[in-house]
């Protein structure tokens, strides 16, 4: 009998089990930063677990993240403000700008600017796969352009600059691609918002000449800027919010010219006031990046990109309390109008690559200085490790004294 | 006078019977290039140090190569991992499974090392660059692992944009399998890179096929082996398969 109660348990769960693809990986990662005499540890292990099935014509697929953090899990970013910005916020207001890791049930201070969540849905979604056309509804990657480090077209998620290959969180929306003829595309969005003028919507029509790849995109979507000089924000933060009606048009190409890899990806966005104070210094804007790359016989792989944004200050003392923290935030995508990034990339061994980065902000002149390496330790772990090293001046982007650090990631997937 | 018409004629006879290089490496591109093909492999990495590395894979090709697209299957840091190539390979795209993205890479991309091995995606899927990028000369014949081979070598077109300044094959006599190529550096035309031996040769579908291959780097003395589990040929692919919108499937 108890063996008959077993098996009608175990049977379906076994089942399910066959049918349902189960994997992921697991990471720990220590990031630490020198600011000074002082040195600073966090640490976080993240669980990432993936699901996915397939049934006939229709593919589900999810992902749950759990991610702990640990040792120094409140910042305080004044600490990180250039000094002619810090000294004007006054100390009662400092405890505003903590950024706190980790469990808010924990967290007794005021509520502190945007944090991580430490559990989280990152994808369901449910994708139809007709002839010429799929259908993808639920929470799904959005992640758009050509760009390496920064994407223009991309309205819902900003790559960190010393990590730009890490995957991002998913966006509830219906996605549409459409395949119209073999050298013809179309891909659209709707993402819902609390409100019709809340969701985002795209439109892309994707093509190819030659060796190249191209499209051109319409987006409309709503923007949230937070006025952090506006002294309501201490009362109420929701006072120190404008909301704006985003349209961009744009477009991204990818190919070849004269044997280096190319690429482009850029738009032109149109502002509208929804709501809010508005801010003073928002106007339409232009967003561009260009780069490219080549690999050498040796495997010996250099890449740049550029990237300007036009709503940004050109100069390092234009830079207010709003754009920092929006940088910090990642309200936007760079500190300053004119951005480089370069890598340089050699395998040394089957198994172990070398590497550095410059990211570099062209306006103020200031860089950070990324060694890295990559080991395959064993067939399902990988080692990455880097440094960063900042070399600007008191206010610039890339102030050396906002910190030297590194960071420490392992994973092993399954 | 017709005796002596005969005696002129003779030599050309023998030389007209007498295979060119061009001609050995046009039947060996058309056995490498079926007009479909779907085959699983392994790859087994080893490197100086004796590590290994192994990777399992599901590759399919249509149009006599022209089109190929090589899912991975194992391990799980890079299953369901993707690339697609078009036009013998002059157009590449990858896809990332954890970030749905497709990147499309510049030719300079296929002399990248494939997932570390001693292959680069230009070995793997260059499709006829061997009759559209070398120029073939006969220059021996000699027995090689035992078997009769036409000893023929490739080298680089001015043009061409390729890793190798020349090859070296032996093919069968027999079925035109090339049985052992020779890779020679870029820019060295002396400095012997790396050498590919296939063997375990069985009949698939009609096509002798090399079910065992394995590539020895000679600067980095390390080899990387690829095992054929399973294949068919001239199978029905759909060539929604092989499109950027395929890749996200």
């Amino acid at each position: 009998m108890i063996k008959s109660v077993l098996l009608l348990i175990i049977f379906p769960v076994m089942l399910l089990s066959q049918q349902l693809e189960i994997f992921g990986y697991y990471e720990p990662q220590l990031l630490g930063v020198k600011m000074g005499d002082r040195y600073y540890n966090l640490a976080s292990n993240k669980l990432r677990l993936d699901m996915s099935k397939e049934l006939a014509t229709v593919s589900f697929g999810a992902n749950v993240n759990y991610v702990s953090y640990h040792g120094k899990t409140e910042w305080n970013l004044v600490d990180y403000l250039p000094q002619r910005i810090a000294s004007q916020i006054p100390e009662f207001m400092h405890e505003y700008f903590t950024f706190y890791f980790g469990d808010l049930a924990q967290w007794s201070g005021p509520i502190p600017v945007p944090r991580p969540d430490r559990i989280f849905l990152d994808n369901a979604y449910a994708k139809i796969a007709y002839k010429k056309t799929d259908i993808t509804i639920g929470k799904q990657q959005l992640g758009m352009g050509t760009g390496y480090t920064w994407n223009p077209t991309d309205h819902f998620n900003v790559k960190d600059v010393l990590d730009p290959t890490y995957e991002q969180t998913g966006h509830n929306a219906i996605r549409l691609e459409s395949q119209l003829t073999s050298s013809l595309t179309v891909d659209s969005y709707f993402s819902p918002g609390a409100e019709i003028e809340d969701s985002g919507v795209m439109l892309k029509l994707k093509s190819r000449i030659g060796h190249f790849d191209f499209s051109i995109l319409g987006i409309r979507n709503s923007w949230q800027r937070t006025d952090y000089l506006n002294p309501a924000a201490i009362a109420d933060p929701n006072a120190a919010l404008s909301r704006y009606q985003r349209h961009m048009l744009g477009g991204d190409l990818v190919g070849e010219l004269l044997g280096l890899g190319v690429w482009a990806e850029g738009g032109y966005t149109f502002i509208d006031l929804r709501e809010g104070m508005g801010l003073k210094d928002m106007h339409n804007f232009w967003e561009l990046v260009a780069g490219l790359d080549y690999t050498f016989n040796s495997g010996l792989y250099l890449m740049g990109e550029f990237y300007r944004n036009t709503l940004l200050p050109d100069h390092w003392e234009d830079y207010t309390l709003n754009h920092w923290m929006w940088y910090f935030s990642t309200e936007t995508k760079s500190m300053s109008r004119d951005n480089f990034f370069g890598l340089i990339n050699y395998p040394v061994t089957d198994l172990f690559n070398l590497g550095i980065m410059v990211i570099q902000s062209v306006s103020d002149g200031s860089a950070t200085l990324v060694p890295m390496m990559t080991w395959s330790l064993f067939q399902d772990v990988e080692l990455t490790v880097y440094l960063n090293m900042n070399t600007g001046t008191d206010g610039r982007a890339y102030a050396a004294n906002l910190g030297n650090g590194g960071m420490i990631r392992l994973r092993v997937f399954f | 006078m017709k005796y002596f018409i005969l005696i002129l004629m003779l030599p050309l006879l023998a030389f007209s019977q007498e295979k060119t290089g061009a001609q050995i490496i046009n039947k060996v591109n058309d056995l490498m290039n079926q007009e479909s093909s779907e085959v699983t492999m392994t790859m087994t990495i080893i490197t100086s140090s004796g590590q290994e590395r192994t990777f399992e894979y599901l590759s399919y090709s249509v149009n006599f190569g022209e089109k190929n697209l090589i899912i991975y299957q194992a391990p799980s840091r890079v299953k369901g991992q993707k690339m697609l190539m078009l036009n013998q390979a002059d157009d590449i795209w990858a896809y990332f499974p954890r970030t749905q993205r497709v990147r499309k890479l510049a030719t300079h991309a296929k002399k990248q090392k494939f997932e570390g091995s001693d292959f680069s995606n230009e070995d793997l899927g260059s499709g006829d660059s061997f009759t559209t990028d070398y120029n073939a000369q006969l220059i021996d014949e000699e027995n090689k692992a035992g078997y009769d081979c036409y000893v023929v070598e490739l080298t680089r077109n001015p043009r061409a944009d390729i890793s190798y300044s020349r090859l070296i094959v032996w093919v069968r006599k027999s079925d035109y399998v090339p049985l052992i190529i020779d890779y020679y550096d870029d820019k060295n035309p002396d400095r012997l890179l790396k050498t590919l031996s296939q063997s375990n040769i069985q009949i698939i579908d009609g096509v002798p096929t090399a079910m065992r291959m394995i590539m020895h780097n000679h600067s980095d003395n390390t080899s990387t082996t690829v095992e054929i589990k399973k294949v068919k040929y001239n199978v029905p692919l759909d060539d929604e398969l092989f499109t950027e919108r395929g890749l996200k499937k």
